[in-house]
């Protein structure tokens, strides 16, 4: 071998799996001896490509074996060619590595496990076009699921706001004793499944009799039911009655709240009439004229009409709506039918 | 380029439009009726009722004098003789043909008969009050 260099001589078995090559001082060694790329590469067994990007130092890192078969040809020591180790600084040598006995007269490297993580196949000592490929093709695939996550979120329906009303019907005046209707509508929206609690009545002096549907419980002060289902449009009703020894002008006050359950509660008072006086006159008798009109019998019925356990209360609205009139019965404590001539011969003998 | 002309002619377009788009408010009663003279002393009271249904009507017959309803099917619900009048009050009223047969004293002509419906409309909670026409 001709060693041209002037640095110091490495054995073969210093040098790590890979080394820095310098390009500069390949290619200008390789041209005084008038060696084409060619033949370099012919001789390394790699290509031309290889050996222009080794000069032009395109890979920092060549394996070891090619470097040692790259000095051969060159016929110089592998020192003349690798970078840095005049000053010894560099990562060409290995640090306390030992020559090996393995290395034969004709310098023939010693055989090595490469890894194949850090070095790529012949010649390729840079991440292959197919890791290249498969980084932006994981790229563009997280890109993509970045943005169909964006439009999922963007377009996901948005949790509507709970929405609740809850008014009652409350006629505003009732005879003592006498069965009167109250009628709460609760809305609930978005309707789905949910618990509700409707409560009503905190009065003393009105008697409850029955729930449409059934209370879930009843004291003498409120009316209560616990309501599990889909809820949208719910109607609660309850009969209830004014104590008879009530007397005319007595006033009563009632007092509801309706509560939802979902992640937390949500209580809302109950709108609408709450306030129900004792008079001589039939519920369903708004102007209390002592007639009950059209007007007030289609009332009446659009509130209670289909509501079996109501129909005894409407039945007695309607039996006053057809004799036309109707006077109240102080001593026995209801209504008595009056057909609408004898009422106003009445009024005539009254004058 | 505007020409009252045109605008005279486009003006009954925009009109239909604006009741195609509220045909039940503004063209039509949820109720009609046609009351019909049938053999003998018989009439039929004949009910278009539309959808929504009203929950109640209330129907009124205005008879000549001397005149009385014998039977009805259905029964009549209140007579005032003195007003000579008849009502019927029908609930759980379902959209469709409703139809009434009244078998009356006398014979009478259909001309001289006043009918008339009386109804809460679910779609804006009024009341309202429909006449019904005869037909010989």
């Amino acid at each position: 071998m001709n060693n041209q260099g002037e640095g110091p001589k490495i054995a073969p078995g210093q040098l790590p799996p890979t080394v820095n090559l310098d390009g500069s001082k390949v290619r200008q060694i390789r041209e005084a001896k008038g060696l084409t790329q060619l033949y370099v590469a012919t001789a390394v067994g790699v290509t031309t490509d290889t050996i222009s990007r080794w000069e032009n130092k395109r890979y920092p890192t060549v394996k070891r074996e090619n470097a040692l078969k790259l000095a051969q040809i060159l016929e110089v020591d592998i020192s003349e060619i690798l970078e840095d180790v005049a000053n010894g600084t560099g990562n060409n040598l290995s640090q306390g590595a030992e020559p090996t006995k393995n290395t034969s007269a004709k310098g023939d490297v010693e055989s090595v496990e490469i890894d194949s993580q850090i070095l790529a196949p012949e010649g390729k000592d840079l991440p292959s076009p197919s890791k290249k490929r498969y980084f932006i093709f994981s790229l563009l695939l997280l890109l993509l699921t970045i943005t169909a996550l964006g439009i999922y979120l963007y377009l996901k329906p948005r949790q509507e706001a709970l929405k609740i009303t809850a008014s009652r019907f409350l006629p505003d005046h009732c005879a003592p004793g006498q069965v009167f209707p109250v009628v709460i509508d609760v809305y609930v929206k978005p309707s789905k499944q949910r618990t509700l609690l409707v409560k009503d009545g905190d009065h003393q002096g009105i008697e409850f009799i029955k729930g449409i549907p059934h209370f879930t419980s009843r004291n003498g002060l409120y009316v209560k039911w616990i309501f599990q289902g889909e809820l949208g449009y719910t109607k609660f009703i309850y009969l209830a009655r004014i104590n008879k020894n009530a007397v005319d002008g007595d006033e009563f006050t009632f007092h509801g709240q309706i509560t939802v359950k979902e992640d937390k509660k949500h209580s809302i008072p109950i709108e609408g009439n709450n306030l129900i006086s004792a008079m001589p006159f039939s519920w369903a008798d708004s102007n209390k004229d002592n007639i009950i009109d059209d007007e007030e019998i289609l009332e009446a019925y659009d509130l209670l009409s289909g509501i079996k356990d109501a129909e005894k209360t409407l039945h007695e609205v309607e039996v006053l709506w057809s004799a036309g009139s109707y006077r109240w019965d102080m001593k026995k404590k209801r209504f008595q039918p009056v057909q609408k001539a004898m009422a106003s011969e009445e009024a005539n003998d009254q004058k | 380029m505007y020409q009252p002309k045109n605008f005279i002619l486009f003006l009954p377009i925009l009109v239909l439009s604006f009741f195609c788009l509220f045909p039940n408010q503004a063209l039509c009663a949820q109720v009609s009726g046609d009351l019909k003279a049938l053999s003998g002393h018989k009439i039929q009271i004949i009910l278009d009722i539309k959808t929504p249904a009203p929950n109640t009507i209330i129907i009124t017959l205005h008879l000549p004098a001397d005149t009385a309803v014998v039977s009805a099917q259905p029964a009549i619900a209140k007579a005032q003789p003195r007003q000579g009048e008849v009502n019927w009050l029908l609930s759980h009223v379902q959209p469709g043909k409703l139809r009434i047969l009244c078998r009356l004293n006398k014979e009478v002509k259909i001309s001289e008969l006043i009918a008339s419906v009386r109804y809460k409309n679910p779609q804006t909670g009024k009341m309202e009050e429909d006449m019904i026409s005869g037909s010989d």
